[in-house]
């Protein structure tokens, strides 16, 4: 079946299911896809709608369904994949503190999501500086696949968005900040204020539209972050600790709407970003890339080490109950970092037999993770 | 408001530069101030204001200034705080290469037209102005003053030497020659005859200070006429004869006359602002006037001259001058040359030239002189037949006549656009830079115009100050331009570095582009011409390069020039 046809199924599916949210936030996508001014104009509709007058799930169902089946009836061209960025053994070496970044090498393509994890000072945000091509570096080579009608660096630079940690303050509303820059990117007249209520609706910001800077909660800032972003149709899209200010829910919301629009049919783009929440950035990454001192490290050169097991454990007996209860599991190594253990197991089905004799000797679980196949193992 | 947030909308959505820039509500503020300038202007203007004050110069006067510059920075400040809010170019949305320029011309016309808010006003005063006479009128009423003018003495207040009156010498009234001052070596003006001996000299040429003591000083040019006989010695009573004989009558000298004849009023364009001088001036007195006033005085037509004064009168009481002129008793002086005769002058010695002359035998001449005529010159200055408000009557007529022309001061237009050039130059320096790297620019600045300054003051001390100063400018700014321009294209040097140029670019290159075109000018003004008569045979051409509208463009070339580099600069990576 053709993506775009599969996509519209997923978001029939999420509605049948009772996932309203998720479903209509693929629909947006769909609509996104079709590229349509006239789809756009209805969705809005439908979004205004829905928001003043919060319909029963039945009439929405309806409604989704019907728009829906006016979506199926159009053709979507989906794109190649390309490789949009190359880089070769990247280094940048910082004067003060000897710290320096070395041996960077990846390739990105559309539609792929990148996570680069690690410490603090390792490296992260100057990696996606020199990415975003806003540091220098000093060895090493990047190519940009981007558009062949760049004329200069500058453009270059307006397709390659880098979103940093801190987003810079914005004045006036939200809404005309996205239509100044929706204008910049060549949108005019109805196609500038249709495209920019998309977005307000796709990020879920159609309540907040007329807010301005410090009317919005920092969450609500990265949406609009995103918003903006998105408008500018990129095609490479940079982040630096884009969840640091989310909640939880909004975090898996955050990463699942980046994925979905890197894999958007019509548009799809290379997402890298850099977050301290590892499970939530592994979930929807395709490749992660982990910093340490500088020196990239994959998950791949690890898992030579198959036979092993590692695993996060948090129970509310002491280490000598512990001690006794895992006696005769093959434990290689066991750190406590005052909130929970860290086991390094030389038995790779040691998380099923930790946990048998757990729940044999009586002790109360709090918290258990394999992270064998995580780059959290990483950090031990 | 919906209609203006419609308006706004379609900008955003369509101009997105305009909508950013705010041009359009800026110009629509600056030509609504325009508007009630010029009501002001029209409401404020009065004749009483007309006798004191210039209406070109009523803006100042007034103190509407004071309300424009108000205005000015409250309507600045509001449009710096929605004009900041967006910037395209710190955001790295595309632009067009022509950006900054587009910006700069949006923004320069707006502010243009903010800052020239003087215009509307003058020209409102000007329209009230007219409301006032009629112009057929006032030509014949400034004839008809200019010829009554010669059997008049002026207000004793605005007492000068060159207002004599026709057809004797005016009296010198209460001059005190400054024995202290020794300022005599004035170059002047010389012919020189066949043997290279000085012959005469040309009095309008020939000017010397002195000080009138009445309640306070004034300063005043006193023109005096030497005529040396012997090549060696000056009698000033000679002198004085020479200069009132009958035959100079023949030649009369534009000063002869009073000032309505000045270029401010008969003078049928308006060049600039100098009040005297120019061949229209003395040939308007001849062709005019001169012929109708001899033509009385030596046939003797008493009554004409009294008509004239009358009609001179009643020009004072139609624009209520202050007057108490009595024609009566001044064609009675003519009639029975009741003058108050004044023979002698002042002329002033020239050692140099007449190295046997004894300055203080002239010096104690001149005294005795004054001091005989002491008594005579207290009763003529409690004398009112003559008297009129002078300065008022001048004035009105000389309102009447700019208004009348319409004719603005030209440079001034350009004061403005420099000012709104400076401004738009500051507000766009802010778009693209912070000012964190714009202030330190400031003192590197100011550590190269030191550097500068010592390269001055060291080349000068060897005896090289001609172009020294500019060349040690220039090498400066052209080493800035240069490093501006490479580091932004190279990788050598950080972004730092090249914003810290880019800066200083942005401060000096206008003016080292304007010194540049200057020195150039420099260097080529200067003619070498032969010429007995200034007493030197080099003279400087007028030069076309220094002229207002020239520096004009000097500045905007510079500021334009800058921008192409800003689209690498922002490129390129820290």
């Amino acid at each position: 079946m053709h993506k775009y046809k599969e996509k519209l199924q997923s978001v029939v599916d999420h509605f049948n299911n009772g996932d309203y949210s998720l479903g209509y936030r693929k629909l947006i996508d769909c609509v996104l896809d079709t590229k349509k001014l006239e789809f756009y104009k209805e969705c809005i509709e439908l979004t205004d709608w829905k928001e003043t007058h919060v319909p029963s799930k039945d009439i929405l169902h309806q409604k989704v369904n019907d728009f829906i089946k006016k979506l199926s009836k159009v053709e979507v061209e989906s794109e190649k994949q390309k490789t949009l960025l190359e880089a070769t053994e990247l280094s940048k070496k910082y004067g003060r503190g000897n710290f320096q970044l070395s041996d960077i090498s990846l390739s990105i393509k559309t539609g792929e999501v990148w996570g680069l994890v690690g410490e603090n000072g390792n490296g992260k945000t100057t990696l996606l500086r020199i990415l975003s091509k806003d540091l220098s570096y000093d060895s090493g080579d990047i190519s940009f696949n981007i558009d062949d009608e760049e004329r200069d660096d500058y453009d270059l630079r307006t397709k390659l968005t880098y979103i940093p940690q801190r987003t810079p303050k914005w004045y006036g509303s939200l809404k005309s900040n996205l239509k100044y820059a929706a204008s910049h990117y060549g949108m005019k007249g109805e196609e500038n204020e249709l495209m920019v209520n998309m977005m307000i609706i796709r990020f879920g910001l159609w309540n907040y539209r007329n807010h301005n800077w410090d009317e919005l909660s920092s969450g609500y800032k990265m949406r609009f972050e995103l918003a903006r972003t998105f408008l500018r149709a990129p095609k490479i899209l940079l982040l630096d600790e884009p969840l640091a200010n989310l909640d939880v829910l909004a975090q898996q919301i955050v990463l699942e709407d980046l994925k979905n629009l890197s894999q958007s049919i019509s548009n799809p783009i290379g997402i890298i970003l850099s977050s301290q929440q590892l499970f939530e950035v592994e979930k929807v990454s395709d490749k992660v890339l982990f910093l340490k001192n500088g020196q990239p490290t994959h998950l791949s050169d690890a898992n030579n080490e198959t036979t092993l097991c590692f695993m996060e454990l948090d129970v509310t007996c002491t280490r000598d109950e512990l001690n006794e209860a895992l006696k005769d599991i093959k434990i290689k190594k066991m750190d406590f970092n005052g909130g929970m253990y860290l086991l390094k197991i030389e038995d790779e089905n040691g998380f099923n037999k930790t946990l048998s004799a757990l729940i044999h000797h009586s002790i109360e679980i709090k918290y258990v993770r394999n992270i064998s196949q995580s780059t959290k193992r990483l950090f031990i | 408001m919906n209609l203006y947030k419609k308006f706004t909308d379609y900008l955003l959505e369509n101009h997105p530069l305009l909508w950013h820039s705010k041009a359009i509500q800026l110009t629509v503020v600056s030509l609504l101030f325009w508007l009630i300038s010029f009501i002001l202007g029209y409401n404020l203007i009065s004749l009483d204001i007309l006798k004191s004050e210039t209406i070109f110069n009523y803006y100042f006067e007034s103190l509407y200034i004071l309300f424009h510059i108000i205005f000015c920075i409250i309507v600045i400040c509001i449009w710096a705080i929605y004009f900041y809010k967006n910037n395209a170019f710190k955001n790295l949305y595309p632009i067009q290469k022509g950006y900054f320029t587009k910006l700069f011309f949006l923004l320069f016309i707006p502010f243009t037209l903010l800052v020239s808010a003087y215009y509307p006003f003058t020209k409102g005063c000007i329209s009230k102005t007219r409301s006032y006479f009629d112009p057929n009128e006032l030509k014949l009423e400034i004839n008809k003053l200019n010829i009554a003018n010669a059997f008049l003495i002026n207000n004793p207040a605005d007492y000068r030497i060159d207002y004599r009156v026709y057809p004797k010498p005016y009296p010198v009234e209460n001059i005190n020659f400054d024995k202290n001052k020794n300022d005599w070596n004035d170059e002047v003006s010389v012919i020189r005859d066949q043997q290279n001996n000085y012959k005469s000299f040309d009095p309008r040429e020939y000017q010397e200070k002195f000080e009138i003591e009445e309640n306070s000083h004034k300063s005043i040019y006193f023109k005096s006429y030497r005529f040396d006989i012997n090549g060696k010695k000056c009698n000033p009573e000679k002198v004085i004869c020479k200069i009132y004989s009958k035959e100079e009558l023949d030649a009369p000298k534009e000063n002869e006359i009073i000032n309505f004849s000045n270029i401010l009023i008969t003078n049928k364009k308006i060049t600039d602002r100098y009040i005297y001088g120019g061949n229209y001036y003395q040939k308007e007195y001849k062709t005019n006037y001169a012929p109708k006033v001899y033509d009385w005085v030596r046939n003797k037509k008493y009554s004409a001259i009294q008509n004239s004064i009358d009609e001179f009168n009643a020009i004072c009481s139609k624009y209520t001058i202050d007057h108490q002129i009595n024609a009566k008793h001044i064609v009675r002086f003519l009639k029975y040359k009741k003058f108050l005769n004044f023979k002698t002058s002042i002329v002033k010695s020239y050692e140099d030239r007449f190295s046997n002359y004894n300055k203080q035998d002239e010096i104690n001449q001149i005294e005795s002189v004054l001091k005989r005529k002491k008594e005579t010159i207290k009763y003529m200055a409690n004398q009112h037949v003559y008297f009129y408000d002078k300065a008022s009557l001048e004035s009105i007529f000389i309102n009447f006549k700019i208004s009348e022309k319409s004719v603005f001061q030209e440079y001034s237009l350009l004061i403005f656009a420099f000012i709104s050039l400076f401004l738009v130059w500051l507000f766009i320096c802010f778009e693209f830079t912070v000012i964190k790297s714009f202030l330190i620019s400031i003192p590197v600045a100011g550590v190269l115009i030191i550097i500068n300054s010592l390269i001055i003051i060291y080349t000068n001390s060897f005896g090289n100050s001609q172009g020294s100063f500019l060349i040690s400018f220039l090498v400066t700014g052209l080493i800035i331009i240069i490093l501006a321009i490479t580091s932004v294209n190279s990788s050598f040097f950080g972004k730092k570095i090249t914003t810290l140029f880019i800066n200083l670019f942005y401060l000096l290159a206008p003016n080292y582009i304007m010194l540049c075109v200057l020195y150039y000018n420099e260097l080529t003004r200067w003619t070498y011409i032969k010429s007995a008569c200034y007493g030197s045979d080099r003279v400087s051409k007028d030069s076309i390069l220094m002229s207002p509208n020239f520096f004009f463009f000097y500045a905007l070339i510079g500021i334009l020039a800058f921008f192409f580099i800003l689209r690498k600069w922002k490129a390129k990576a820290e």
